[in-house]
């Protein structure tokens, strides 16, 4: 099924959980002006499981950004379960992220000299969750990605597969509204990628978190429960997928 | 907790670098630590070296004899007075004195010279100079009887340069109190050698008995001089010497670690009475002395400039270029929530980390150096072809024992962690300051 308008399906609209209107955010290179996005309106609904399609350059990552306050949009209103993030400062925006915002990345990131279970707690550590707690948090969430038992490993002592396990279990700990996910899977071979997206369709489901993921890859998007197209900076389409 | 724990194991990313700039702070810190100490030793050799044999560290004259000393400006000296002073806290011993100058000699040569008139028993606990006796014996406690000659203990150097030794016959000339001049025959028992240049060259210990009759001074002395317990509370042990016989004291701007708080208040004295007491450290006696101390506590802080601006380079060098590989690190950091202040002291803990580890070894190394000068010695004149020095007239002879004090081993660590902290506070403001986004995209 598909759908040309760019805003969320009608039962969504209300109770959006993201809101964006009318989104631009122009970049400087030098003398050169670049238009990464141009007037992007979306609603994205709590307890999406959403992907953002397209090439490169498309404004995937930049869309990404200014949902996770990483980066602010030159025009335009962004607004997180009611509230305007458009012009956070620096400081209250890491608190906007800590409390609301779970980040994976391409390329796990993971703090190397720290062991997997420090890494999946660091954010609660930074909340200053006492240490029983933390443990509390982290451990089942280790036990269901299946890391349990590697978990005084150091990044560099894990696969590729087991690191982005690893950085999801730090997204999720916190337990955010939103987890943002770049690219998760663009390291992954086919295997690995189709079990980390079972893995996070499944936290989705059961932990009721709103996941939303860009990809180029068709075997990602498939996986998908909404895929948002971009082109160009622009929102193309957005297609709703029946669940399997 | 975070950060000291991330601090202490990106220590152990790169060994290297880890190690060279621990080890560029460790030796800065074990170097200050060791320097203190044997300046401190140094120090401290040098002030007991001018003042436990020459001067004792608190003096008592007439405030005449002070000014400008002359035979005549002596004072009355009774058991009474000594009493008084050996009661005094902090006071060891006391020593009358009768200070004459002269000639004195032989047929062949004969040298200007100083005569010390002088208790034997009481010298001897106020001084260690007969301890310090190379040829002969000390002075009888009682002068011998006439016509039997004078007895006189000479320094080293004047009895090298007067060619005499135990049992040769000298013959002395002074200028008396009444304004005659005395003259007597002395026979040298003994030889000192104290490495004091101004005892070893100059002096000659007499009797006191024998130099008052020789002077014209019956029952008067021209100094008291003073043991205290303590080199460094001589001025507050002067105060109370001074508040107990109702005299004077003349002191020296206070300085930390002495510790004359408690001193009570000293008499005004009428002004212009030249025949009053005048009671004074050894930091007023030998001024030059005292200088060269302060002078050498304020010449540590160049030493520390000097030495740790080395580290703070290292250290500087070190945090950035670990600031820039882990950049990517930080953004990421940022973007799951670590405020800029958090970031900014977690960089600054690394610092501080890197700092306090290299200072602690660096303690450890400078306080076993400084352990090992301190029972073994440091023998200095091995450097000098003569086999001695003389600084500010203390020769030096034997080895200096460093000293091991609470600064010198607590200071250098103390300063290092500040310049740590400074050293780390360009990297961890840039570090700080850095966009999450544009770092992980690597763009900044």
């Amino acid at each position: 099924m598909s759908d040309t308008s760019h805003t969320a399906p009608a039962t969504w609209r209300n109770g959006a959980l993201i809101r964006l209107r009318q989104i631009t955010r122009v970049y400087q290179e030098g003398s050169l002006e670049v238009l990464a996005l141009r007037g992007v309106d979306l609603d994205v609904a709590e307890g999406e499981f959403s992907a953002l399609a397209g090439p490169s350059g498309s404004g995937k990552t930049t869309l990404l950004n200014i949902i996770g306050v990483l980066d602010h949009p030159s025009s335009g209103r962004v607004e997180v379960a009611g509230q305007d993030i458009g012009r956070l400062t620096k400081g209250d925006a890491a608190d906007f992220r800590l409390d609301n915002v779970g980040f994976i990345f391409q390329a796990y990131n993971l703090v190397p000299v720290l062991t997997a279970y420090e890494n999946a707690e660091f954010t609660l550590l930074l909340r200053g969750v006492p240490v029983a707690e933390r443990k509390e948090r982290v451990m089942p969430l280790l036990d269901k990605v299946g890391l349990a038992d590697m978990k005084d490993r150091k990044p560099h002592e894990l696969s590729g597969g087991q690191q982005q396990r690893i950085a999801v279990v730090r997204a999720l700990a916190t337990q955010p509204a939103i987890v943002l996910a770049d690219e998760p899977t663009a390291n992954l071979d086919s295997d690995t990628s189709a079990g980390l997206l079972d893995l996070m369709l499944e936290l989705n489901q059961e932990l009721k978190t709103t996941f939303l993921f860009s990809t180029h890859d068709p075997v990602v998007i498939q996986r998908a429960r909404r895929v948002i197209r971009l082109l160009d900076g622009r929102v193309t389409g957005t297609e709703a997928i029946a669940a399997d | 907790m975070i950060s000291a724990k991330i601090g202490f194991r990106n220590l152990a990313r790169n060994r290297w670098r880890s190690g060279l700039t621990l080890g560029g702070i460790a030796l800065s810190v074990a170097f200050m630590v060791w320097i203190l100490g044997f300046m401190e030793g140094w120090m401290g050799t040098m002030v007991q070296g001018a003042t436990a044999v020459e001067t004792g560290q608190v003096q008592i004259h007439t405030r005449a004899y002070a000014d400008n000393p002359r035979v005549y400006r002596s004072f009355p000296t009774s058991t009474e007075v000594l009493r008084t002073i050996a009661d005094v806290d902090g006071v060891v011993a006391v020593s009358p004195r009768v200070k004459l100058n002269g000639l004195i000699g032989h047929e062949e040569k004969s040298q200007v010279g100083r005569i010390l008139g002088v208790d034997p028993s009481m010298e001897s606990e106020t001084t260690p100079v007969s301890s310090a006796i190379e040829e002969g014996r000390w002075l009888q406690q009682s002068p011998p009887v006439y016509p039997a000659p004078r007895e006189v203990v000479l320094g080293a150097g004047m009895a090298n340069q007067l060619r005499v030794g135990p049992g040769d016959e000298l013959v002395v000339f002074v200028e008396a109190a009444d304004g005659s001049m005395g003259n007597d025959l002395l026979e040298v028992v003994g030889v000192v050698r104290t490495a004091n240049t101004a005892v070893d060259r100059m002096t000659a210990y007499m009797h006191i008995e024998d130099a008052r009759y020789l002077a014209a001074l019956e029952g008067e002395a021209h100094e008291l001089a003073i043991k205290t317990e303590r080199l460094l509370e001589a001025q507050a042990t002067a105060g109370l010497i001074a508040s107990a016989l109702g005299a004077e004291t003349r002191g020296v701007p206070r300085e930390s670690g002495e510790t004359d708080a408690n001193a009570p208040p000293v008499p005004e004295l009428e002004e212009g009475d030249p025949d009053a007491l005048l009671v004074r450290p050894w930091q007023e006696i030998l001024p030059s002395i005292y200088q060269m101390l302060t002078i050498s506590k304020s010449s540590n802080w160049v030493t520390y400039l000097l030495i740790y601006i080395v580290a703070a380079i290292g250290l500087l060098n070190t945090q950035r270029m670990s600031a820039l590989e882990r950049k990517r690190e930080f953004g990421v950091l940022m973007a799951i929530g670590m405020r800029p202040r958090k970031m900014f002291r977690m960089i600054l803990t690394e610092s501080v980390v890197l700092g306090t580890l290299g200072g602690f070894i660096g303690t450890a190394l400078g306080l076993s150096v400084v352990w090992y000068h301190a029972t073994a010695g440091l023998d200095l004149a091995m450097f000098t072809d003569k086999g001695e020095f003389t600084v500010m007239g203390v020769a030096f002879t034997g080895k200096i024992y460093a000293i091991l004090t609470p600064v010198a081993a607590l200071q250098p660590i103390l300063v290092m962690m500040a310049v740590a902290f400074l050293a780390g506070l360009w990297p961890a403001v840039k570090s700080a300051r850095l966009d999450p986004a544009p770092t992980i995209a690597g763009r900044q």
